[in-house]
């Protein structure tokens, strides 16, 4: 920001999650003059600090606008540090966001006219921001959905999408309860259909839905902290692999790499050909990923989803716990089905007593198809039950 | 592979037959532009103008072709009476366009683009 007398003050603070139009495709030939005025100010040379003047090395910011896309020059270290410090004036200059045309393809695939759907996996390390990043995704594909459909963008994506750190069972309660065209989120899918489950009906059932319900046309979000987690057969049918490249949290936003997965079956060997993703003739290198809250619609979201995550993890922790415990001493569970066998057979002895007027042990055995050495312990239990109810009456 | 060096040029023991056309045209043109800026370096034994005339003849584009060579020779006329051989320099000025023609055709430098999810 330009003081009056022309010099740039030091210490302007914008706040980031500010209003900030959203663009895209169709709408990007209508932009606003204060939004053109606001790109302008930002690109002159006494707004900009040496470093990002240097950084930025001649990059037209109003081209982003205008082409969609960013030209990083020759491909090398330097344009990631130019698509970097591209994302970072966006996002602390508060200016508006470019159309997406990774988010665009979504919505054409998914409200085109053939029948396709989108599943693909991000992978990173641990607090990378994947999840973040997934959201920000999420939020922007129903924004774009909305705009270009119609609609509220929660139609397309809300929370009731997101499974956190789920089992299949709930994964599939979530797809059951979703809509057509809608964005879902497995973050930590490793946890549902993880590589160790390999070949178990959970994942069976997973990938009959993710390879026979493409007529739902779900963009499918797979979280993982390394793709190969994530079961061969389920992996192999994922559009993309996106992986966080370089996470700037500070700044606001994450640089990620988008490869599509090509399997090629030649002469019975399977290859894997990962192209990188290529828009308007462009092959396109890097991408970036804003903080889920720079959305306006969907502000507040990612702290709903951190509590949330909080609580899933908190309850895998003590399901783990009680499983633990279980497998280190089996009390419980053995005890549970002594419970279900006298239920089930107390009244069937005392039938049998009653109609051959004593007790007969191989008539009950003949019975109840029990062993004689549980029959023993039943009658037992029998014996124990009357005494404590002939007490019981006579005080 | 294709090995290639400055002196010996193309290295007979290789199989250039291997290589796929782009490659082979490229090597070529490195070859020609060798030749020639060793042609430039005896301007007594050669004549500039021909040796200028067969790189451009390497240049794919008619079009183009005939536009260096139209530079070259008004470059030629703008570089008289400004000292050493106007026509070795407009030549190999020249021919530096030229190929920065054929890295921007031939895509020698990568480009990276970038994108917003």
């Amino acid at each position: 920001m330009l003081t009056e007398s022309g010099m740039r003050q030091t210490s302007h603070k914008i706040d980031p999650f500010g209003p900030r139009n959203i663009y895209n495709s169709k709408t990007i030939g209508n932009l606003t003059k204060e939004d053109k005025d606001r790109i302008l100010e930002v690109m002159d040379p006494w707004y900009l600090t040496p470093k990002q003047c240097a950084r930025l090395s001649g990059v037209n910011l109003m081209d982003i606008y205008t082409n969609k896309y960013v030209d990083l020059g020759a491909k090398n270290n330097s344009a990631v540090t130019r698509m970097a410090e591209i994302c970072a004036i966006i996002y602390e200059e508060c200016l508006p966001l470019p159309p997406s045309p990774f988010s665009e393809f979504l919505v054409g695939r998914t409200s085109g006219m053939d029948k396709l759907d989108v599943s693909f996996t991000i992978d990173g390390n641990k607090g990378d921001g994947k999840s973040y990043s997934s959201l920000s995704i999420g939020e922007r594909f129903g924004m774009d959905m909305a705009a270009i459909n119609g609609g509220s963008p929660f139609d397309y994506f809300s929370l009731d999408n997101c499974a956190l750190l789920e089992d299949t069972e709930a994964i599939t309660r979530i797809m059951q309860r979703a809509k057509k065209r809608q964005f879902i989120l497995l973050d930590d899918a490793q946890v549902a259909v993880g590589n160790r489950d390999f070949a178990q009906q959970k994942n069976k059932n997973f990938n009959r839905i993710l390879s026979i319900c493409r007529t739902m046309r779900w963009v499918i979000c797979l979280n993982t902290q390394l793709s190969s987690h994530i079961d061969l057969g389920i992996r192999d049918l994922t559009d993309f692999k996106l992986n966080i490249f370089k996470p700037n949290h500070d700044r606001g936003f994450n640089l990620l790499k988008i490869f599509s997965s090509d399997v090629k079956i030649k002469f019975n060997k399977k290859s894997f050909h990962e192209k990188r993703l290529s828009f308007y003739d462009k092959k396109f290198d890097i991408w970036c990923a804003y903080h889920p809250d720079i959305f306006a619609p969907y502000k507040g979201m990612a702290e709903k989803y951190d509590v949330l995550r909080d609580e899933a993890a908190q309850r895998i922790i003590s399901e783990t716990a009680d499983e633990e415990a279980e497998m280190a001493n089996p009390v419980g569970k053995r005890e549970k089905e002594w419970e279900e066998t006298k239920k089930k057979y107390i009244p069937i002895i005392r039938k049998t007593i009653a109609e051959d007027g004593k007790v007969v042990i191989r008539s009950i055995v003949r019975r109840t198809g029990l062993h004689p050495d549980r029959v023993y312990r039943l009658l037992g239990e029998i014996t124990y039950a009357d005494t404590k109810e002939k007490e019981a009456k006579a005080t | 592979m294709v090995a290639f060096s400055s002196k010996k040029g193309f290295e007979p023991s290789t199989d250039l037959s291997e290589a796929s056309p782009n490659r082979m045209f490229t090597y070529f043109l490195f070859h020609r532009w060798d030749v020639f800026l060793d042609a430039m370096m005896k301007p007594d034994e050669v004549n500039v103008d021909a040796s200028i005339a067969s790189l451009l003849s390497t240049c794919t584009d008619k079009k183009r072709r005939r536009e260096f060579y139209d530079s070259y020779l008004a470059l030629k006329d703008e570089l008289k009476g400004k000292g050493g051989d106007q026509a070795i320099s407009a030549a190999i000025l020249t021919s530096g366009d030229f190929f920065a023609y054929v890295a921007e055709a031939c895509e020698f430098t990568e480009k990276s683009y970038g994108g917003f999810c």
